[in-house]
């Protein structure tokens, strides 16, 4: 293995700017242990080729629960379940969310950035992390899944906690985590137990009577998707909303284009998903021993895939660093890859097309407030500090 | 550089329009080269690339995968359809033929 200890994705200049430290990793250190507390015996894969073969071949890539403390006590459902099991939850929710679902929910998801975009839109200026992005992902998939909206705030807390802990080192990390997954726990039973006495029009009462293979989800299998859903529908679409209003407020030749013409809307989300990929990496755990590039990694190695350098990657697209809504290909995989590709894509593309459709119809000029600096979170790449004026 | 791409999703209309297409038979008389289609089933994973790109010849199942998946043959208007759909398939399994 590579050296690579000079590399760290940890900076926060680099957090704000990661191409050219992923070219970096890749030229020089495609598969390697980098610096960072984070990244302690975990190898980074950074290349297009390197990435897909972990996403598609999971017999080694596993995705088993030791790839990453993200507070559970049981594997979450379907995201940490390897195959063969895996198909079967992957059929009773893959219908939950296919386009055609989704589609049914548009006019709610437009209805309530209208709503977000009045309160802001008169005033000049708004933070577009706390005002927009945060509130509408999270409301929809709060009534999505049945948790009552009225307990918003402490759902984001916890899903933070969880995401993004404050810790000054990996034990207060992972004791913090553990305790805010337990809080989710008793969260989710509550809603669930609520649900078992009386159904409801959502997705958690769709599946209490959903069955596998002609038998029903247990109940713990019902707060493990819960549980799973919760950390993935409260943060990744915010995150990917706030990286493409960030990157559309700093090159206007980009965004008066949306303005003049919405219909390359669809097609500017995915190359914009392309160049930020908002979920920077996904998780794995070697399950044999393998090989990467001539590189021996053993059994039992948390790998990091790194799914931004893929998408970026000079071996794989031609110009990767330039941003071009008229890119022919659209093969990134900011949804990841392979059986675990993400379930909720279609809701995540509906809600943010719809997002900058409305905004840039309300709000087509605007700018970064003076003199901000951009603060992206690690791996999830939300921007807490994104102050708009127009 | 603009493509005059147009994003759809397909309607009903166009469902059943593709899938009465689809017939898997072989047009007689053809002496253009002849294209033919078909989809990887295990290696979908329901990116949606190919009905977003190439909506008069794939359109989403309720599960959200590709649909249909079997060889057929691809008319010669909708070519660019499919070597778009090709070309955008992460996971590469759509697989194209084309003879003459």
């Amino acid at each position: 293995m590579t050296d690579a200890k000079k590399y760290s994705l940890e900076p926060p200049e680099v957090a704000r700017n990661p191409h050219d430290t992923y070219r970096e990793i890749r030229d020089n250190a495609p598969v390697a242990e980098l610096a960072g507390r984070s990244q302690t015996g975990a190898v980074t894969l950074s290349r297009h080729e390197d990435v897909m073969r972990a996403f598609q071949t999971p017999e080694v890539f596993s995705s088993d629960p030791g790839a990453i403390e993200i507070g559970n006590i049981r594997p979450l459902v379907p995201l940490q379940i390897d195959p063969p099991h895996h198909r079967k939850h992957r059929k009773a929710l893959d219908p939950l969310f296919a386009p055609k679902q989704m589609s049914k929910h548009e006019p709610r998801v437009r209805e309530l950035i209208r709503d977000l975009i009045d309160k802001v839109v008169d005033q000049g200026h708004c933070n577009f992390h706390d005002d927009i992005a945060e509130p509408l992902p999270s409301t929809i998939f709060l009534e999505l899944l049945g948790l009552p909206v009225s307990r918003v705030d402490e759902f984001l807390a916890l899903k933070d906690g969880i995401i993004r802990p404050p810790a000054r080192s990996m034990e207060e990390r992972q004791e913090k985590v553990k305790a805010t997954g337990q809080k989710i726990y008793a969260a989710l039973e509550e809603v669930v137990e609520a649900r078992m006495a009386q159904r409801e029009d959502d997705f958690l009462s769709t599946l209490i009577d959903a069955e596998v293979e002609g038998q029903p989800l247990s109940r713990d299998d019902v707060v493990d998707i819960g549980y799973l859903f919760f950390l993935a529908g409260l943060d990744t679409v915010s995150a990917s909303l706030e990286c493409m209003v960030a990157f559309l407020a700093q090159n206007p030749g980009h965004r008066q284009r949306l303005v003049d013409e919405p219909e390359v809307i669809p097609h500017a989300v995915e190359e914009m998903l392309r160049y930020e990929s908002p979920v920077a990496s996904a998780a794995r755990i070697t399950a044999i021993d393998t090989e990467v590039n001539g590189c021996p990694i053993s059994a039992g190695t948390r790998i990091q895939v790194l799914i931004g350098s893929a998408n970026t990657d000079e071996r794989a697209w031609d110009g990767p660093d330039e941003v071009d809504f008229d890119r022919e290909s659209k093969k990134h995989i900011a949804f990841g890859a392979g059986v675990h590709r993400c379930l909720g894509s279609h809701l995540a593309r509906m809600e943010l097309r719809v997002a900058l459709e409305e905004w840039h119809a309300r709000v087509p000029h605007y700018r970064l407030a003076d003199g901000l600096e951009l603060q992206f979170s690690q791996g999830i790449r939300q921007i807490d500090n994104l102050k708009l004026v127009w | 550089m603009a493509t005059g791409w147009k994003y759809r999703t397909a309607e009903a209309e166009t469902a059943e329009a593709i899938d009465r297409r689809c017939e898997p038979r072989r047009p007689l008389g053809l002496r253009f080269a002849l294209m033919r289609i078909r989809v990887e089933t295990e290696l979908c994973q329901g990116h949606g690339r190919c009905y977003m790109l190439a909506p008069d010849l794939f359109y989403a199942d309720d599960d959200g995968y590709c649909h249909p998946t079997g060889e057929r043959t691809v008319p010669a208007e909708l070519a660019d359809q499919a070597r778009r759909a090709l070309m955008n398939c992460p996971e590469d399994a759509i697989i194209l033929t084309e003879e003459t």
